[in-house]
């Protein structure tokens, strides 16, 4: 994991709401600007008529390597051929002139990305160096132009963040935390930061601990198997979904924190970042970031590709009066 | 080390006998146990509630001095720390992790992300010991599958988020 977190300043929408949308934090090839780029013989056909013949030999001469499947392989007259990398010009040329007679006898390099354009605006910058295929993602493409949530939806993200930092304030800590079910709009535990007392108390802990201690006392009895969720596999906007429940919410158990969404006044430590993958959280959101932070600050914990769960985690909500708690405490 | 492996083995056998995931933690201060723990998620029904951070509460319980007592602690644990008890660990200065097995799903220690160079300590960490049986219990429990998890809702499975 790289700890150097280079990611572009993105444009803040004011929303209808006058309340800016909280802010997704997403990997950073969806925020970077700057296109990799990779050397590549380009030929020219003679006739673009003839083209689609050209392109049967060319196929079984220099098969489309597998890096660049993200590249048209035709631009104008213009044809890519290869990888600079390992063949030299005059090998390249000769096949061109012995066994593509469509071809003009001539080579050129040329740049093209190295790799798959991300978001629309990549798309947009790559294809100036060579055309690209690209499928947007419309959650992705949302996220980025801070366009997912609904007004509604954010005057919550601000209600739930106030009711966080008031935990803070009534118990003179510097970090205030509430869990909530966004199902039925219950909250469901808040916490403060107690680490004096514990070094494992920070709110997070406290309040995974206090979903817990809920849980144990109103469903005394686990979850048996014959209860265990219908899964089914669905596809929304190419991410795939797994395990949706096809029997009413009611019948089932909670499980751990399941569903839940966390509002924490600063961003999370990598102990509290990772409580939560483990809690099984949808979604975290963060008024200001911390130095020692696992969301995006020192690392991207909710990103980490080989963990059995993700989270959404999403900054800037009150973030003025968050920063303030951190230092009058 | 290995004696004391043994020790954290039985422990994680209670564990697997209650249903639960198979770890076992003991922390030493000059050569005696001052904690003992296991893994005890289902039964609290909190993910949170591995063995090291058990052993950790126990110790500030018991310990008004906590503080140093961590930074003189060896931690012997059949399994390779989580990222989060990792975090933890390290934050506390503790000198000394012994470990089993590695954890190829959480591991904090190099095997999902080594969370070390995030703080600013050094940790002596010794791993492999007893590691096969270590590892066979894990496997018999996984085997069984854990009936009081459903499988993560949310699987990002061909795009990073
Ligand atoms: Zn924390
Ligand atoms: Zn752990």
């Amino acid at each position: 994991m790289n700890a150097n977190f280079n990611q572009s300043n993105k444009k803040l929408k004011t929303t209808r709401t006058s309340l800016r949308a909280p802010i997704a934090v997403l990997d950073d090839e969806y925020y970077s600007s700057i296109i990799a780029l990779t050397e590549v013989y380009v030929g020219k056909v003679k006739n673009k008529i003839n083209i689609r013949d050209s392109l049967q030999e060319l196929k079984i001469l220099f098969p489309m390597p597998y890096s660049l499947s993200h590249l048209k392989r035709v631009r104008g007259n213009e044809i890519l051929l290869t990888l600079v990398e390992g063949i030299t010009k005059e090998d390249c040329l000769n096949i061109v002139k012995t066994k593509l007679p469509g071809f003009e006898p001539v080579i050129s390099s040329c740049n093209v990305p190295s790799q798959s354009p991300k978001t629309k605006s990549q798309h947009k910058e790559a294809n100036l160096y060579w055309p690209c295929n690209f499928h947007p993602c419309q959650m992705i493409e949302k996220f980025i132009c801070d366009d997912f949530f609904t007004n509604d939806e954010i005057e919550k993200h601000y209600e739930y963040m106030r009711l966080a930092i008031n935990t803070a304030k009534e118990n003179d800590s510097h970090v205030g935390v509430v869990i909530i079910n966004p199902k039925d709009n219950v909250l469901v535990a808040k916490s403060f930061d107690q680490r004096y007392k514990n070094p494992s108390k920070h709110a997070i802990m406290m309040a995974l601990e206090s979903v817990s201690e809920t849980q144990r006392i109103l469903y005394p009895h686990r979850q048996s198997e014959n209860t265990s969720n219908v899964t089914e596999k669905v596809k929304i906007d190419n991410c795939e979904i797994n395990n949706i429940s096809l029997k009413k919410p009611e019948d089932v158990l909670p499980y751990l924190c399941t569903g839940y969404d966390v509002y924490v006044t600063r961003e999370p430590c990598i102990m509290c970042a990772m409580a939560m993958i483990h809690s099984r959280v949808r979604r975290v959101f963060f008024g200001c970031t911390s130095k020692n932070g696992a969301i995006k600050t020192k690392c991207k914990l909710h990103l980490l590709r080989q963990l059995n769960h993700h989270y959404l985690a999403f900054e800037n909500i009150l973030f003025e009066e968050c920063i303030l708690l951190e230092k009058y405490s | 080390m290995e004696e004391s492996m043994k020790y954290c083995l039985e422990l994680a056998k209670k564990a697997l006998m209650l249903g639960e995931v198979p770890v076992g933690c003991i922390f030493l201060l000059d050569n005696k146990i001052i904690a003992e723990s296991k893994n005890n998620v289902n039964d609290t029904r909190n993910a949170t509630r591995h063995a090291e951070r058990n052993c950790i509460d126990l110790i500030v319980e018991k310990f008004k001095n906590w503080k140093e007592i961590f930074e003189k602690v060896t931690v012997i644990v059949t399994v390779e720390p989580c990222i989060m008890c990792a975090s933890l660990l390290h934050s506390l200065n503790v000198p000394r992790i012994v470990y089993g097995c590695s954890n190829d799903r959480f591991g904090g220690c190099g095997s999902v992300m080594n969370v070390l160079p995030y703080y600013d300590t050094t940790c002596d960490i010794v791993k492999g010991i007893l590691k096969d049986d270590c590892m066979l219990l894990l496997q018999t429990f996984y085997k069984s599958i854990n009936p009081n998890a459903p499988s993560s809702k949310v699987k990002t499975r061909n795009k990073k988020l």
